[in-house]
């Protein structure tokens, strides 16, 4: 075991010294799986283009950090291969923060570069539609620079509230011919799942052109994030995917515990498996009423409330909470589970598969849906990659990436489970991998509660005043919508310095305008539904 | 000079029965749909207002009476304001020449078929009106789609009629019923829709879309275009759309009884009942808002079951299934009676 760690590592090691020496670059293998490259902006877009063509094909995150002196953009590269992340740092001068854009290289890196130019005032050379993301356009400074202040002062330009000021042109047509129309869907619209603008470009009922814009719902969690103790941030990560905040909880004190070398006794571990599947099983009841009431059918979202209930009792009953639990904390759980807890765990174990049942004899009889959805919205495997779409939306294109089984953390390799993926890549596929995710679920919840440990569920070591090393971690779970990330960096003060948030359905919803033109608008709509944001993480 | 009087007299009892008998039923099944409704969605539904929420509609009423009217800035003002009531007039016609008993009928008019047929789509011009009027992207889309369905389901309802106009021999509903009022063994009744099942089906998939209901409330799909035709409509104006598409709803289901299922003619119960003089009347009204109920529950159920189609696949099952399916009923209904 020991020595083929010590391989791995080799492999690493190999991959960080190639680098360095090609590109005058320093670099290490930071420990499994984790290679970290500090590069010169001169050969940086040399080395993504190596990077690139040696099969990081996952762009999974940019993050911009204030050094004070100098600006730093952060990229977090993945490829399956052999399961390496890369992370490549690069210094910018603060009077100057230019880079060259990679959205050539990776399609992902779209959002996260005008996300990086919107909060950090990074400037991303060669990326086509450079413009602010969760801020209006009028807003004035880059507020998760250092130097950006909190106190009142204009934040925005003078003149009227331009919120609404990204339009899109709408060409003129000639006499007779058809002129197109651009539909604002939302940001108040029953089917956007919450505050998300989508300005369509239609042809009749055709669509052109989608154009997602977001912001609505930002409230700078990131920025907050520099001004809260470490275990203050834990209630903050709840609400970025609000229903499913046990996930949120855990990608965050999983990056903390990196940072601060914890290890989480082993009842933790298993505690955090359970309730992590069993948050899973909520995300996806809750995706399945969301796209029946997409459908119009208001049964099925009555119903996936009904099962979702099942889940949200167990949680109150260990959190006391029902929708954000604050529950999974650095170096472990808040409390133990009450006593039984785990015979109603069995119960629900014994009651849902019945349900399901129920469920697959509703949809897999019914034409009408089966209609709606089959080839509405293919996303191809390739696309997808490119685009950076995770979790079950890209294994319901036939790429079976889980990062449960590709970057194992906590006890996940103890559990027996399928990766499960869908050939077809269409909006059926999307919602059947959900129902099929859920069966996994039950699967492993099963064997980690039979498997239950006891002991503490509280690491020993844990200060009062959590005050990690210097230094930054980046931390990936599976969270049920995809990849979630958070990168933290410390400067060894009770606050950290930066908090990033890789949010999956942010990536998944960039994606989202790049496969749906020439859907009409009911297609579209499911289509959409089939993304399973949420607004909560996306906007921040 | 007096019998002018007394025709244009009997005509008012008649339309004031008729709005009083549609308003009642519309006022109780707004209550019902949404308690039918919420029992199959495991809710309660309405339990506030009066012994298990029936005075919910009173309550809705009194609401949206007190409701701001809100008109759109740049909307077209006559036509939007024009609309509602035009779809609630429109929506009251056809409900003229449905008699609920024998001879309890507003007008029995000898072309009664053919005069619903022709009022029935004239709904088509009121929602067009409001879509247009609103100056709102998402009515017109929904008022297009209106347009385009009431073309895919139209001539299929109109054909499915024709086979039994043929059989009857007469346009009039009256007689349509009375020649369903007997019965084999004097128990199986001689309904239309022993005899024309085709048509039934075909009848029964159009008039739900006539009534824009799941699966075919795409005009108004609310998760695409928020409300389709009426989303710029508040309070009275809002009610009156409401207020027409339940009329929809207790015609459809009216003309479906009147049509396929017997009307007020129930074997054994109408042939006893006939002896009773002026009760038998009662007897008959009974039957038939009975008849109805099981068709609007029938309907409702359809509502909780079923996901909304694609508008697509709307115009293609109304021009490549019903359209066929009709015309199919006609050819084989016109060679059996010429054949008989």
């Amino acid at each position: 075991m020991e020595e083929a760690k010590q391989h791995v590592l080799e492999a690493e090691q190999r991959l960080a010294q190639e680098l360095a020496g090609k590109f005058n670059a320093s670099a290490e293998a930071k420990r499994r799986h984790r290679v970290e490259v500090s590069v010169e902006r001169g050969s940086f877009f040399p080395l993504m283009e190596h990077l690139k063509s040696t099969g990081f094909d996952h762009l999974s995150c940019i993050t911009g950090v204030d050094l004070g002196e100098s600006l730093e953009a952060v990229y977090h590269l993945w490829r399956q291969g052999d399961r390496v992340l890369a992370e490549v740092h690069v210094e910018l001068p603060r009077e100057q923060p230019e880079i060259e854009s990679v959205v050539s290289l990776w399609r992902a890196a779209d959002w996260h570069e005008r996300e990086t130019y919107d909060m950090l005032g990074i400037v991303f050379r060669g990326h086509p539609d450079l413009r602010r993301i969760l801020l209006p356009e009028s807003f004035q400074g880059y507020p998760l620079r250092r130097d950006f202040k909190l106190n009142p002062q204009p934040w925005y330009r003078e003149g009227k509230a331009e919120l609404w000021e990204t339009e899109v042109k709408v060409e003129e047509g000639e006499a007779g011919e058809t002129e197109t129309m651009v539909l604002n869907i939302g940001p108040q619209h029953p089917s956007t799942h919450g505050v998300c603008r989508l300005v369509t470009t239609l042809s009749g009922e055709t669509v052109l052109k989608v154009d997602p814009v977001i912001g609505y719902l930002h409230r700078g969690i990131e920025k907050i994030c520099e001004n809260r103790t470490y275990p203050q941030i834990v209630p903050l990560t709840d609400r970025l995917d609000y229903i499913s905040a046990m996930a949120n909880n855990w990608g965050y004190a999983l990056a903390v515990e990196e940072l601060m070398g914890i290890k989480v006794p082993e009842r933790a571990e298993y505690l955090r498996v359970i309730l992590a599947e069993l948050q899973r099983i909520a995300n996806h009841l809750m995706f399945i009423a969301a796209f029946g009431a997409d459908l119009g059918a208001w049964t099925v979202m009555m119903y996936g409330f009904r099962e979702r209930e099942m889940v949200l009792d167990l949680m109150e009953q260990v959190s006391g909470q029902r929708l954000l639990y604050n529950y999974i904390t650095i170096g472990g759980l808040r409390e133990d589970v009450p006593q039984g807890w785990e015979d109603n765990v069995r119960i629900f174990l014994q009651e849902l598969p019945k349900r399901l049942k129920d469920y697959k004899t509703y949809f897999f009889n019914n034409e009408i849906f089966l209609r709606r959805c089959r080839g509405v919205g293919v996303l191809e495997p390739e696309l997808a990659i490119e685009l950076g779409v995770t979790g079950p939306m890209l294994r319901a294109s036939g790429v079976p990436r889980d990062l449960r089984r590709d970057e194992p953390y906590s006890v996940y390799p103890k559990f027996d489970f399928e990766v499960v993926t869908e050939q077809e890549g269409d909006t059926l596929a999307r919602f059947v991998i959900r129902l099929r995710e859920i069966e996994e679920s039950l699967r492993i919840i099963e064997q980690a509660i039979d498997d239950l440990p006891e002991g503490e569920v509280m690491a020993e070591k844990v200060p009062k005043v959590i005050r990690p090393p210097k230094g930054h971690a980046y931390s990936r779970v599976e969270s049920p919508k995809g990849e979630l990330a958070f990168y933290v960096v410390s400067d060894g003060s009770p606050k950290p310095y930066r908090v990033r948030i890789r949010s999956p359905a942010f990536c998944n919803l960039s994606a989202f305008p790049h496969y749906c033109t020439g859907e009409i608008i009911p297609d579209m709509i499911i289509n959409f539904a089939s993304v399973d944001i949420v607004m909560g993480e996306i906007d921040r | 000079m007096s019998e002018l009087i007394w025709s244009i007299a009997k005509a008012l009892v008649g339309v004031v029965a008729v709005i009083l008998f549609l308003s009642l039923n519309v006022l109780f099944l707004t209550w019902l749909e949404r308690k039918v409704i919420a029992r199959i969605h495991v809710r309660y539904g309405p339990n506030r207002a009066g012994p298990f929420g029936l005075l919910q509609p009173i309550a809705d009423m009194l609401k949206l009476l007190t409701k701001e009217d809100i008109v759109p800035e740049k909307a077209d003002r006559l036509v939007f304001n024009l609309a509602p009531v035009m779809a609630f007039l429109f929506a009251l016609l056809p409900a003229v020449t449905i008699g609920i008993g024998s001879g309890l009928i507003a007008a029995d008019l000898p072309a009664g078929v053919l005069y619903i047929a022709a009022v029935s789509s004239l709904s088509t011009i009121a929602v067009l009106m409001a879509a247009w009027g609103s100056n709102n992207k998402y009515s017109l889309l929904g008022g297009m789609r209106t347009a385009a369905q009431s073309l895919s389901y139209e001539i299929p309802l109109v054909l499915s009629m024709l086979g039994i106009v043929a059989i009857v021999g007469s346009l009039s509903t009256q007689d349509i019923v009375e020649a369903q009022s007997s019965a084999w063994f004097g128990i199986i009744p001689k309904w239309f829709i022993f005899y024309q099942p085709l048509a039934f089906i075909v009848f029964l998939s159009a008039v739900v879309a006539e009534m824009g209901r799941i699966p075919f409330d795409l005009p108004e799909s609310e998760s695409e275009l928020v409300a389709g035709f009426h989303t710029e409509y508040s309070g009275m104006k809002f009610a009156m759309f409401m207020f027409a598409e339940y009329i929809h709803f207790v015609v459809g289901s009216a003309l479906l009884v009147t049509l396929f299922l017997g009307g007020w003619y129930l074997p054994v119960i109408s042939p006893l009942a006939e002896n009773l003089g002026v009760l038998k009347y009662l007897v008959q009204v009974a039957i038939f808002v009975a008849k109805m109920y099981v068709v609007i529950f029938f309907l409702m159920w359809v509502r909780g079951t079923l996901t909304r189609t694609k508008v697509n696949d709307m115009l293609g099952f109304g021009w490549k299934g019903l359209l066929p399916l009709a015309l199919l009923n006609v050819v084989v209904t016109g060679v059996v009676l010429t054949l008989r």
